[in-house]
């Protein structure tokens, strides 16, 4: 196979950037681990599932696995001393199949951590810089989204759809923030509100996590269906194990595995790895060679150091009056003001969501509280008015905090451990710092005290070692000013090799707490034209 | 519930949990199924459920370690007004696998040591009860109707 562009991961970095390729005449070829998904299906999968975790929709294969919510160490192979959390998909679309929408931009100072607060790193790049991009993004997923509301992040240009509405339940809640300096607001969707790109609007389906059956919810399938009908060619089960760097320091070619095992060499003028935070240090370690002592695009030693994520803060609790959760998006309304502030020297950012969802995340609701009910001995009436009356009144908080990069949070390959091709296993160590553990106190204490507010009972916090991964995996390949101490540059090139780029999250060199796939969109297609550039040379 | 209808119920619950070991007739299988649904109803308080439902209810919650109780159970609904039922579940020890019935009724979810099985999902009782909404993964309205109370 050989294309101008071979793009390796067709999630939403990889299918953006496939398409604005392909649209310009490039010719593009993705190539994706996991398989094609049937959204019917997936919808099927969930009922179906006794455990609703993001997961549950979709298949686990044996030649391209994923981790899982409800088991940390089914594909990681975790060392501690804390666990990882988070996991992603493999599969066309990647994990927008199951990302809740919020799209958030980063605020100025998360773009200069070091310079203003002595923490973290700098990124080579500026808020300003990505300013235009955080626009183009919002146009390109669609966006619905209040642009009279200040979120911290200045804006040159309108969402592209109106808000989605917050709901009842935002507002009743909303009420116990008055006095406490915080601001609740509506929080920008990449979910329709009205019909846009072929996709009809929300309808309230209460299943963004894990999937939305009519896709109102945006989805990185729509790019890569853009793409294909652009002419890009799209390969799916194809697992991309080596990359060959050659004695140019160029990458020479990619090799894959299809899940019969049978091997196959690709090659292209530049190529873009898209494969998530987890997968993309793991390829490049696994592609040590005479070339690449270090592994591909590590020289800074830096690929696979820095793993970050947004450990939550999960509370909940019985509000004292309904507040009819279970309805709409399972987000939205927030709080943002807490991402920024002087205080980010001593403890980090962190954002508010206000669930729409009860108690599903923290308890399984509301299957777990009709069991419990019914056993103990409540039917009939008696049964469906409890059942109610619990379910109507449940709340939820989730703060999700900023980590910072530390170098001994690392992604390595497991020396024993195989997946079904023979191909390592991610090795992954971890830890939560006190920076972090700071953030969770005080959201806790927050949260805390607005369910005081509320007069809430059944006040419930997930403490210490129980904090939730956010799903936001970050920092393994990141980007810097030099090539001493990061993988890429600021237009995601890596620094090592010419003609590859990196996208996604893995790339943020900071995290700050806005919950990251707008700004991977702004990223990737910021890069496209670089891209472009190594094209010409 | 009058007493004739219990009697009936009994019986073909008997049949259904005999069935279910395979020494009836499928046309006795038939009427049991039926007549499980109306038990159902009854311990549920709703309206019995449909045969596909029923059917994949009783083959979930049925296991041989429960038969024997799933009959008597049968035979203290059928022998019992329904002000008396609690007290009579707990005088015959059914309680628990009466209440292990109507949270799989209402769960949708039968769980069997570590395992749990997904019966039902969106006819699950929960959701009835739960008016305010509809099964997560269901339209529930026209964009927005979230802002709002239920009407």
């Amino acid at each position: 196979m050989n294309a101008d562009v071979i793009v390796i991961g067709a999630g939403i970095s990889g299918a953006l950037v496939a398409d604005r390729l392909a649209a310009s005449g490039v010719s593009v070829s993705m190539l994706e681990a996991g398989p094609r998904i049937d959204r019917q299906q997936a919808v099927v999968s969930f009922f179906d599932a006794a455990i609703k975790v993001p997961e549950c929709a979709y298949p686990n294969t044996a030649y391209a696995p994923h981790p899982r919510s409800e088991d940390p160490d089914f594909y990681y192979v975790q060392t501690g001393p804390d666990k990882f959390k988070s996991t992603y998909l493999r599969q066309v679309g990647g994990t927008t199949w199951h990302w809740l929408g919020t799209c958030l931009r980063l605020v100025p100072d998360d773009f200069r951590l070091a310079t203003r607060f002595r923490r973290g790193v700098d990124w080579p790049i500026d808020y300003a810089a990505l300013e235009p991009w955080y626009g183009r993004a919002e146009e390109a997923i669609g966006v619905a989204g209040d642009s009279s509301d200040n979120l911290g992040s200045p804006r040159s240009a309108p969402y592209p759809m109106p808000r989605i509405a917050p709901s009842y339940l935002d507002a009743a809640v909303a009420k116990a923030f008055d006095g406490l300096g915080f601001d609740v607001r509506a929080t920008p969707q990449g979910r329709n509100s009205v019909v846009r790109d072929d996709r009809p609007p929300c309808c309230g389906n209460s299943s963004c996590i894990p999937v939305c059956p009519i896709q109102a919810k945006y989805d990185a399938t729509a790019h890569v269906a853009r793409a294909e009908k652009a002419g890009a060619r799209l390969l799916a089960q194809c697992v991309v194990h080596r990359i060959e760097i050659g004695r140019d320091g160029r990458v020479a070619a990619i090799r894959y595995k299809r899940p019969d095992g049978s091997d196959h060499r690709a090659t292209a003028k530049v190529y873009v790895l898209a494969a998530h935070a987890i997968e993309i240090p793991k390829l490049l370690l696994m592609s040590r060679g005479p070339n690449a002592a270090k592994g591909v695009a590590n020289s800074s030693d830096q690929v696979g150091r820095n793993l970050m994520d947004h450990p939550i803060q999960l509370s909940w609790a019985l509000n004292a009056s309904p507040v009819y959760p279970y309805r709409g998006p399972f987000s939205t309304s927030g709080v943002e003001t807490t991402r920024a502030g002087d205080w980010r020297a001593t403890r980090p950012a962190f954002r508010i969501e206000i669930g729409n969802d009860g108690w599903s995340w923290p308890t399984g609701a509301p299957a777990s509280d009709a069991h419990a009910l019914a056993m103990k001995g409540l039917r009939g009436a008696a049964l469906q008015k409890a059942l109610y009356d619990r379910t109507a009144r449940q709340i939820r908080f989730a703060s999700l905090t900023e980590q910072l990069p530390d170098a001994d949070n690392r992604v390595t390959l497991d020396r024993v451990e195989r997946d079904a091709l023979g191909l390592p296993r991610p090795r992954i160590a971890y830890r939560i710092d006190d920076y972090t553990k700071a953030g969770l106190a005080e959201a806790r204490r927050i949260h805390g005290a607005l369910f005081e507010r509320l007069s809430a009972t059944e006040v419930g916090h997930k403490v210490d070692a129980d904090f939730q991964g956010a799903g936001h995996v970050m920092g393994t390949a990141r980007m810097g000013a030099d090539a001493k101490h990061a993988v890429v540059d600021g237009d995601l090139r890596a620094f090592d090799h010419p003609n590859l780029f990196i996208e996604g999250s893995a790339v943020f060199p900071t995290g700050g707490a806005a919950n990251p796939t707008l700004t991977i969109a702004a990223l990737a297609l910021r890069s496209v034209d670089a891209i472009r550039a190594a094209l010409r040379t | 519930m009058d007493v004739d209808r219990r009697r009936v119920l009994q019986s073909i619950i008997g049949a259904t949990l005999a069935a279910l070991d395979g020494g009836v007739s499928a046309v006795t299988v038939s009427q049991s199924l039926a007549s499980f649904r109306d038990a159902c109803a009854a311990l549920t308080g709703y309206p019995a459920p449909s045969i596909a439902d029923a059917t994949k209810m009783l083959a979930a919650f049925g296991t041989p370690q429960r038969r024997a109780a799933l009959a008597r159970l049968a035979r203290v609904v059928n022998e019992t007004t329904p002000t008396g039922l609690d007290a009579a579940l707990r005088a015959h020890g059914l309680d628990t696998v009466a209440n292990e019935l109507i949270a799989a009724w209402y769960s949708g979810v039968v769980t069997r040591g570590r395992t749990s099985q997904v019966v039902l999902y969106a006819d699950a009782c929960m959701w009835s009860a739960m008016s305010f909404t509809k099964p997560m993964g269901r339209c529930g309205g026209v964009t927005n109707y979230w802002a709002d109370p239920p009407s």
